[in-house]
């Protein structure tokens, strides 16, 4: 067993590894740049190394400050969390190289399931449907000729990248050329890689993935799927497990298809396999993520299984303790991402301080933050704040759960998408459970801020004019008799 | 005093004092409210009796704008503060005066540049220390009086910025 | 303290006449005060728009903490001078509630001759800062004037009582660590640049205000040199060269609401602390008092009728009430704070006159501020009443008056005639404020009796001399007697030339005195100790 690991990873994620470590009686080393001191995995960990550098969110990519802090703490375990490093295949075998347990696949299978073409391809051999689709293999003109042949709407992605950048929708042929020109020219500046490809975009699609655990010895199982439809700016915002309304053959066929890839592969860690599925039941496999996933806590809620742990025990050596028979999901489990933006603008990232913080705390409630009052949330970083979930007999009564902790939950001094989320959480079409990835866009006439009644515009206006030294004077500081006269001339 | 100008989500809401006995009686955009019984239960949060319904929330003061969360939704207020502007006399200031005689020794605009408040116009060196001269408003500047390497006399004219849109011409003397 | 059980039947013939009479002069003194206020050529207010200022009272509201009380002084100063053409003597003075504090606002009338001022101008801002020295209340002026009437400079600038005695008060008040303010908002011409100067704190409108010795007319006059007000003394001037002037603001908005930001910083110092209850409503309606006072200045009326409309709960606690009864004296509280009111009741004789210097005394033992209520034709004469010691008794009571240490209180009710006036604490008395009724009369005694005595002096000068006494000259005795009381014993008379802090519609007394009495309370009492009483 590892004996001390460093996580190469901040805020939240930091902390849910820090804490799963300490359970397991493992030392915890944090690393952090001068924009994050203070933060709370700083003090969850038994120890902190500094990274240095002019960007911040460069300093937590810097593999030589990392490798040289594993060194210096005698880390022999190191988890990338997501995001940063965490899919960085030279950065794995680097690690390695140096002796250091990377908590996550080998560096190939990074590399093959991290280039979306070349993994379409594995699956394809392995026959997992894929989307229509057309790659970059020649030249731009070829290849809008092949993407045209796919038929509208179409999507155009980035081949190395993800996150939405670089993605067009086009839905008609005369937009064709100067959308993929476009996305190749983003593509080109966001991953140095100009590669394109174009896939079938499908009316109405869900976005189901896969948890996948494999001990790199042969053992690879599911752990049940999750819903992720509900996104925005082509980001997951609220995930799910079990998804709603989602056919139990069909589902049972997707995770078969996701261990088929996965054990093709022989892979080793947790991994997310993720799906496009459509409204008549067709599903496409879209891509394959090495790594923890944001939202792994809806499938540790349903299924017990410290995912975290899971991880650390196969990257110490160790093979799966249990069988997929072992694993069964109880309840359904959702997750919100709390985000520091302002919905009403188009999701827009929002700075500020986080002035006030108060988290509701239940037995059904997991609350994964990263972030303690008086901190300062600046564009350094990603605006994901912390992680809200909630777990339910049903998927009623966890979106119910999850609506009343958001209503709960106090984070002030910096924009959020809180009341967002209730919203998404009151919606009628989302309680149903009819789910795909354009809700956000179909329902934003029920998501957008209500108009406020003037008894509840005045009542925030009081209560912010209440705490305002010079309203206070002006309303509570005028002594007697005047008070008591009022507005009074002779 | 004028009613306070607020902004609560973008929106422009006034509020008026109407009377303080024998309860606080205040006018919020077009309605009149009765408050009462305004207690600070804990930290961060305030409590009080609008026409007879409680009111309990959540407040947060950032630097510009108070957070305000009642009943699972949060508000962004802004409070305007009349006057503050003119509190150190910078606000409209035209002409930028030495405070100490020194030199030159750096010009970072030129006459017709936009600058900001806070841009740094030029360096001068006085008694051995650099200074950096900043603009004391958003503007345009009009005129540099003072060249690269001149020296200079407190109270000379370093730069002037052109006047304000909408700024009031002095009247012409009527004693 | 019982509640004063009252014996006004409001059904009565008596009281509608009264109530009648005495309201419709409540409405004429609210339209002179309407049109004092606000009558003006409309030229003065189009010039004062184009300058891009406000009228002085938009001023004076926009200072104002909101829902608050403003206790004007002497809106109807001037009335019956300079033919009118100095409304309110062309100032705005009172009392009122800036960030909390309890102030004095002097403002230039800027509608009035460009805020000129006249004799009885400087006069009612000497008043007012008085007030502010006697009452230790922090002054905020509010500036806009042109300075001195050159044409009547022999009555504003040389004596004692002038302008220079405006800035000798400024600088006593500063002494006194009594705070003051200076919102330039438009010109300080000549001694009128020394009030920003003399103030403590000070802020001026870019490009509208401006502070100079000499304007530019003046400039022009001594040196040839054409130059504007702004280049002469304006906003950059003052507060980046010359250090007159402390803030610059973009616009008469920011100026009020820097000012309001100084007063916010001011300290309070305790203020007396006398006895005090929560504020209550008198049981009967001061409406009513309408209907009490009479309309005929021969009438006599029972004070204790005023009282329950004035004091709180009309509760009043009557000391000695079987003795002296022409004098009413007794414990009352007024918006709260308790006070000791001496009212007439009819003459003062000589056991009322005793009852009242004790009573004064008894204030004094009790920390209780006095309230007066003028009803006073004057002291019982004749040979009996001399020979009882009417005189001396009257003394008494000044000589208890003058010594007292508590504040002083005066209303005038009705009639104040003779030397009743001295001992219920007249203007000469240093009462801290007086105020005045619309039916109010005064004078060294009445036009009839005035004009009596003149025509028995005619009568018997004529018989010495042993001419024939023809009816037609004392008739004209008595004719021209009458009308020169008549014109100046009345009520808009005396509040014209200052005699007053201002006319009152009686229902506002009870506000004003509260208010009054309340801003008393910031200064300490005096020393206690009396000279020799004559007994």
């Amino acid at each position: 067993m590892l004996k001390r690991v460093l996580i190469a990873n901040r805020s939240e994620i930091a902390c849910r590894v820090i804490r799963t470590l300490r359970a397991m009686g493992i030392g915890s080393v944090a690393v952090y740049h001068l924009e994050d001191r203070g933060a709370p995995h700083l003090d969850l960990a038994d120890e902190h190394v500094p990274l240095h550098g002019q960007v911040p969110s460069a300093a937590y990519l810097d593999q030589d400050q990392i490798i040289a802090a594993c060194k210096a703490t005698g880390a022999d375990g190191l988890h990338p969390g997501y995001g940063f490093l965490s899919e960085n295949a030279s950065f794995a075998a680097r690690a390695a190289n140096e002796g250091i347990a990377f908590i996550g696949p080998d560096a190939d299978v990074i590399k093959l399931m991290g280039d979306k073409i070349l993994s379409r391809e594995f699956a394809r051999k392995l026959g997992i449907p894929i989307a229509p689709s057309a790659t970059q293999t020649g030249s731009l003109e070829h290849f809008i000729e092949a993407a045209a042949a796919i038929g509208f709407p179409l999507l155009i992605k980035a081949s190395a990248g993800g996150g939405g950048k670089g993605m067009k929708i086009v839905r008609a042929a005369k937009d064709l050329e100067e959308n993929i020109r476009m996305a190749a020219g983003e593509a080109q500046r966001y991953f140095a890689d100009g590669r394109v490809y174009a896939e079938k975009l499908l009316d109405q699609p869900r976005h189901i993935e896969v948890q996948i655990l494999g001990d790199g010895k042969g053992n690879v199982i599911h752990l049940f799927e999750r819903e992720c439809s509900i996104q925005r700016r082509y980001q997951k915002v609220v995930e799910e497990s079990p998804a709603p309304n989602l056919d139990r053959k069909l589902r049972d066929r997707i995770c078969e298809a996701a261990v088929k890839l996965a054990s093709a592969a022989n892979y080793k860690n947790a991994g997310t396999v993720e799906f496009i599925v459509s409204a008549d039941g067709t599903f496409y496999f879209l891509e394959m993520n090495t790594r923890l996933q944001v939202e792994h806590p809806v499938t540790e809620m349903v299924t017990g299984v410290d995912l975290v742990a899971e991880q650390i025990k196969i990257a110490s050596g160790q093979r799966l303790s249990f069988a997929q028979k072992d694993i069964t999901q109880k309840g359904s489990a959702i997750e919100v991402r709390i985000c520091a933006e302002r919905p009403e603008k188009d999701f827009q990232p929002a700075v500020g301080r986080i002035g006030l913080l108060r988290v509701p705390v239940g037995e059904n409630l997991r609350f994964d933050g990263g972030i303690r009052e008086g901190q300062v949330v600046t564009p350094a970083f990603d605006s994901m704040l912390a992680k809200l979930c909630c777990h339910g007999e049903n998927r009623a009564g966890a979106v119910a759960g999850l609506e009343a902790a958001l209503r709960e939950l106090v984070i002030l001094g910096v924009p959020t998408n809180i009341d967002f989320l209730a919203r998404i959480a009151r919606n009628e079409v989302f309680k149903s459970g009819k789910l795909h990835t354009g809700f956000i866009a179909e329902q934003a006439a029920d998501l957008a801020p209500p108009l406020l009644a003037p008894a509840d515009e005045a009542a925030a206006v009081l209560a912010a004019l209440f705490g305002d030294a010079d309203f206070r004077r002006v309303a509570f500081g005028v002594p007697e008799p005047y008070a008591s006269i009022g507005a009074w001339r002779n | 005093m004028p009613p306070t100008k607020t902004t609560i989500n973008g929106r422009s809401v006034d509020t008026e004092i109407i009377a303080r006995r024998p309860a606080l009686t205040v006018k919020v955009g077009e309605g009149v409210h009765v408050v009462t019984d305004i207690r600070r239960p804990s930290a961060g949060q305030i409590e009080f009796s609008l026409d007879g319904r409680v009111v309990r929330g959540w407040r947060f003061a950032g630097a510009d704008e108070v957070y305000v969360r009642i009943a699972g939704n949060t508000h962004i207020i802004n409070v305007a503060r009349p006057g503050a502007s003119g509190a150190g006399n910078a606000h409209a200031v035209n002409d930028i005066r030495a405070e100490m005689p020194g030199t030159v020794v750096a010009l970072h605009i030129a006459e017709g540049d936009s600058v900001a408040l806070g841009q740094k116009l030029m360096t001068v060196e006085s008694m051995k220390l650099q200074i950096g001269v900043v603009a004391p408003r958003d503007g345009v500047v009009a005129k540099i009086h003072a060249r690269l390497n001149s020296t200079f006399d407190r109270g000379a004219g370093l730069v002037s910025l052109a006047p304000a849109a909408g700024e009031i011409e002095p009247p012409k003397g009527n004693g | 303290m019982p509640a004063i059980k009252s014996l006004i039947s409001t059904g009565s013939e008596d009281f509608r006449r009264r109530y009648a009479h005495n309201k419709g002069l409540a409405a004429a003194l609210k339209s002179k005060q309407d049109e004092s206020r606000h009558k003006r050529p409309q030229r003065d207010f189009d010039r004062l728009a184009k300058q891009g200022k406000m009228t002085p009272r938009e001023r004076l509201n926009k200072l104002l903490d909101p829902a608050t009380p403003f206790l004007e002084l002497s809106t109807l100063a001037a009335n019956m001078a300079y033919g009118g053409e100095a409304p309110g003597a062309a100032s705005i003075c009172g009392l009122g509630i800036v960030s909390g504090r309890e102030v004095v606002i002097h403002a230039a009338d800027s509608t009035v001759k460009g805020g000129a001022w006249y004799p009885l101008t400087v006069k009612k801002v000497l008043r007012a800062l008085d007030i502010a020295i006697e009452n230790h209340l922090p002054v905020i002026h509010l500036c806009d004037s042109a300075g001195g009437q050159l044409q009547m400079q022999s009555e504003v600038f040389p004596d004692k009582y002038m302008a220079g005695r405006i800035f000798r008060n400024q600088a006593i008040l500063s002494k006194m660590g009594i705070k003051q303010v200076a919102l330039v908002m438009g010109h300080c011409t000549a001694g009128g640049a020394y009030i920003p100067a003399m103030s403590d704190y000070s802020v001026i409108v870019r490009g509208t205000g401006g502070v100079f010795l000499g304007g530019p007319p003046l400039v022009k006059a001594a040196t040839g040199q054409v130059m504007t007000a702004d280049e002469i003394g304006g906003a950059d001037l003052h507060t980046q060269l010359s250090g007159t002037v402390d803030y610059a603001a973009d616009n008469e908005d920011e100026c009020i609401a820097l000012g309001r930001d100084i007063v916010a910083q001011f300290d309070r110092g305790p203020k007396t602390r006398i006895e005090q209850a929560e504020p209550e409503a008198p049981l009967y309606d001061p409406d009513e008092l309408y209907g009490i006072i009479p309309d005929d200045i021969k009438h006599g009326f029972d004070m204790r009728e005023v009282i329950a409309r004035m004091v709180d709960g009309s509760r009043f606690h009557e000391y000695k009430p079987a003795y002296g009864t022409t004098l009413v004296c007794g414990y009352a509280h007024i918006l709260g704070f308790k006070v000791g009111i001496i009212a007439n009741n009819g003459i003062l004789f000589n056991d009322s006159s005793k009852k009242g210097a004790h009573f004064i005394a008894l204030c004094n033992q009790n920390n209780t501020p006095l309230v007066f209520l003028q009803n006073i034709t004057g002291y019982m004469v004749g040979r009996e009443y001399e020979i009882a010691g009417i005189t001396k008794d009257g003394a008494k009571m000044i000589m208890a008056l003058v010594g007292s240490h508590v504040p002083k209180f005066t209303v005038m009710c009705h009639a104040s005639f003779g030397a009743g006036n001295y001992g219920m604490c007249g203007r000469a008395y240093d009462g801290r404020f007086l105020f005045t009724w619309p039916n109010h009369q005064i004078g060294i005694m009445g036009g009839e009796q005035a004009a009596n005595t003149l025509v028995e002096v005619k009568q018997r000068q004529l018989e010495r001399e042993g001419l024939t006494v023809d009816p037609e000259v004392l008739a004209k005795v008595r004719a021209d007697t009458m009308g020169a009381f008549e014109s100046q014993t009345n009520a808009y008379y005396a509040t014209s030339q200052l005699w007053d802090d201002g006319i009152l519609d009686p229902v506002d007394t009870r506000n004003a005195l509260g208010i009054a009495i309340s801003a008393a309370l910031n200064a300490p009492f005096g020393v206690p100790g009396n000279g020799i009483f004559r007994f």
